[in-house]
């Protein structure tokens, strides 16, 4: 997973990286819930809420589509409604709760979280890589796992708590006790859900994260406040890679007056970067003298990432 | 390429109170925000610069600490706020608790079980996101300035932000209706002939108007603006291109479009290193693409020659952006 705020680089590095491994033989699906749904831009192909598209050999891209999601997720509930009154229509102030619902944002959230789980569940690619969402995004995701968690224990111990009450009353009403409390039993795997999503964010044998981050004083802080944030929600972070740094040697040339400036002011936050990450720095990526989009790009910012081989 | 500059924009429109600013993460949102607050303070325009984005870089921007409560900006007439959801979200727990407790007693429940169901009732994840809408909301209502500049989340976040106000009107709408029923129901069982007033209900009505007063608010093209920026490169090009599609749809005013850190051709000598000309010749081509598929390109930021930090630095940048 690649995180850090928009902008720095994520997309970029998270196609190479997939491409690097597609092309020594891993199986690899990357894939994107941001909707800002680059991935389809800088594979320059359309994948936006498809399945798995095939773009090289190996590597499978696939960007989700939240609202997608949501709808699949009403149609559901309707159908888990009429199956069990055996209703031909739903009724109407349902219906309209149901729409109402979708348009919460927690609904958004949940989709994508499943999402997220549904493909690392189903699918069995060697590498997972996740183009992740801006930080604030991430990190709601992680602290959504452990909030989601305590409310669904709440929400189950207060059924529970119900379910002895109905059934003292249903044996002074000397009534059959429903054995199966289906709520009960959809509110766990709910959880059982998210439990599983949480473990991929932090299970540090399979997982790994990269901090993407830039020679500016204001990434900088930026990602010491996020690294602390990340400490907090018990998500370990593999390493970082400073992205954007000018080339030394254009100082030689004959260039123009910001970028002379550019690289002077570069100097002492890569001096801070190696500082306070040294040894976490995992690379240091070059400015390049076009943006990423297309394969050929892509190939070009893998080799400077990985080396030749 | 620029029809009509961002000083235009504003002597045309000089009653706009409500602006934000849109697009891809890394564009210069936040800068782009703090240049035309500074602006338009500077204008004799009392201001306030807001950060809504969950990841505040404000203070930052500014090197001043403005988290959580307004500050003047030093050396300027600028008031500047990074929201703090965190008091909001507890201020929020207590009043729903209010309402909850009164709610029971109302309903004849009581036991020890009501601080476990307000807890599961105020946990919930979209809270956070629900506490920053209704704090830019009370900030807007206030009504303490004459102009507030919101630096927006990316772009997703501020879609969803203002889309949040019809989800609203539906949410509330829904609970009236089953208010309205339990207390019909009320009146049937109960046998006093006691009528009383239901704050509950008092309080979705107002909650209601008020997101209705808001949505007025962000869709009337006199009051509100929405900017976009953008780099002369693809991914950002593409996503305000998106998203400018989703506030049409969404009827809120679009501002027009900002092109931040163009590089001055004008510097780069012929000969000049390979890098700095290929870079010019990739600029060139997304300009043309900006000029072609945007009819409000407002401004343009040129690459500046030092990060832009500080009040001098976004007086500096505010000559070239508001000089057309």
């Amino acid at each position: 997973m690649f995180g850090g705020k928009g902008g720095l680089g994520k997309t970029t590095f998270s196609a190479a990286t997939a491409f690097w491994l597609a092309k020594r033989g891993f199986k690899v699906l990357i894939f994107s819930v941001d909707p800002q749904a680059s991935l389809s831009d800088i594979f320059q192909r359309d994948i936006f809420g498809k399945d798995a598209q095939e773009i090289i050999p190996n590597l499978f891209a696939q960007e989700i589509d939240a609202d997608r999601r949501i709808k699949e997720y009403q149609d559901e509930i309707r159908n888990k409604i009429r199956e069990k009154y055996g209703l031909e229509e739903i009724p109407e102030e349902i219906e309209s709760y149901i729409q109402a619902a979708s348009a919460e944002p927690a609904m958004e959230e949940s989709a994508i979280f499943d999402a997220v789980v549904d493909i690392v569940n189903t699918t069995d690619f060697d590498y997972y890589i996740y183009d992740l969402v801006p930080l604030g995004h991430a990190l709601y995701y992680l602290a959504m796992s452990s909030i989601y968690d305590q409310w669904i224990n709440k929400i189950t111990s207060l059924r529970e708590e119900m379910q002895r009450y109905e059934k003292v009353i249903a044996k002074m009403k000397s009534e059959e006790v429903k054995e199966e409390d289906e709520i009960l039993q959809e509110l766990e795997y709910i959880k059982r859900r998210i439990n599983l999503a949480s473990k991929i964010f932090t299970d540090k044998e399979k997982t790994a994260f990269f901090f993407v981050l830039t020679p500016e004083e204001m990434s900088i802080i930026d990602t010491e406040k996020a690294a602390n944030l990340f400490s907090r929600y018990g998500v370990p972070i593999t390493g970082f890679i400073v992205n954007r740094v000018l080339p030394q040697e254009l100082k030689k040339g004959n260039i123009p007056e910001y970028l002379k400036n550019r690289i002077i002011a570069q100097e002492r936050p890569l001096a801070k970067i190696r500082e306070k990450f040294g040894k976490e720095v995992l690379g240091w990526i070059p400015e390049l003298e076009r943006d990423i989009t297309g394969l050929e790009m892509i190939e070009r910012m893998a080799r400077i990432m990985f080396g030749d081989d | 390429m620029i029809k009509k500059g961002l000083s235009d924009f504003f002597n045309q429109n000089p009653n706009l109170k409500y602006l934000f600013f849109g697009g891809k993460g890394g564009v210069g949102k936040t800068v782009l925000a703090g240049i035309t607050a500074l602006y338009l303070s500077e204008k004799g325009k009392r201001v306030l610069l807001v950060s809504t984005n969950p990841v505040h870089s404000l203070s930052g921007l500014l090197n001043e600490d403005v988290f959580g409560r307004e500050k003047k900006v030093s050396q300027t007439n600028l008031f500047a706020l990074e929201i703090d959801t965190k008091d909001v979200i507890l201020k929020k727990k207590n009043e729903i608790k209010e309402k909850i407790e009164w709610f029971l007693r109302f309903a004849d429940i009581t036991g020890q079980k009501t601080e476990d169901f307000i807890e599961s009732a105020t946990m919930n994840p979209a809270f956070e996101e629900s506490a920053m809408f209704e704090k830019m909301v009370d900030l807007m209502f206030e009504d303490k300035y004459e102009i507030y500049v919101f630096d927006t989340a990316p772009t997703a976040n501020a879609r969803r932000l203002l889309g949040m106000s019809k989800v609203y009107t539906l949410w509330v709408e829904k609970m009236l209706a089953s208010r309205k029923e339990a207390e019909e129901l009320r009146k049937k069982l109960t046998f006093t002939k006691k009528e009383e007033k239901d704050p509950l209900l008092t309080y979705l009505l107002s909650f209601k108007e008020r997101i209705e007063r808001v949505h007025q608010l962000l869709t009337n093209p006199s009051l509100t603006a929405f900017f976009f920026v953008t780099l002369p490169e693809a991914l950002p090009i593409a996503v305000i291109r998106r998203f400018i599609g989703w506030f049409k749809d969404f009827g809120i005013p679009v501002g027009g479009v900002i092109v931040n850190r163009v590089i001055d051709k004008k510097q780069v000598k012929e000969d000049a290193p390979e890098f700095v000309l290929n870079r010019i010749t990739m600029q060139e081509r997304y300009l043309n693409e900006i000029n072609s598929s945007f009819e409000n390109v407002l401004g343009i930021l040129p690459e500046m020659a030092n990060e832009i930090r500080g009040v001098d630095k976004l007086k500096e940048a505010m000559t070239y952006l508001f000089s057309h």
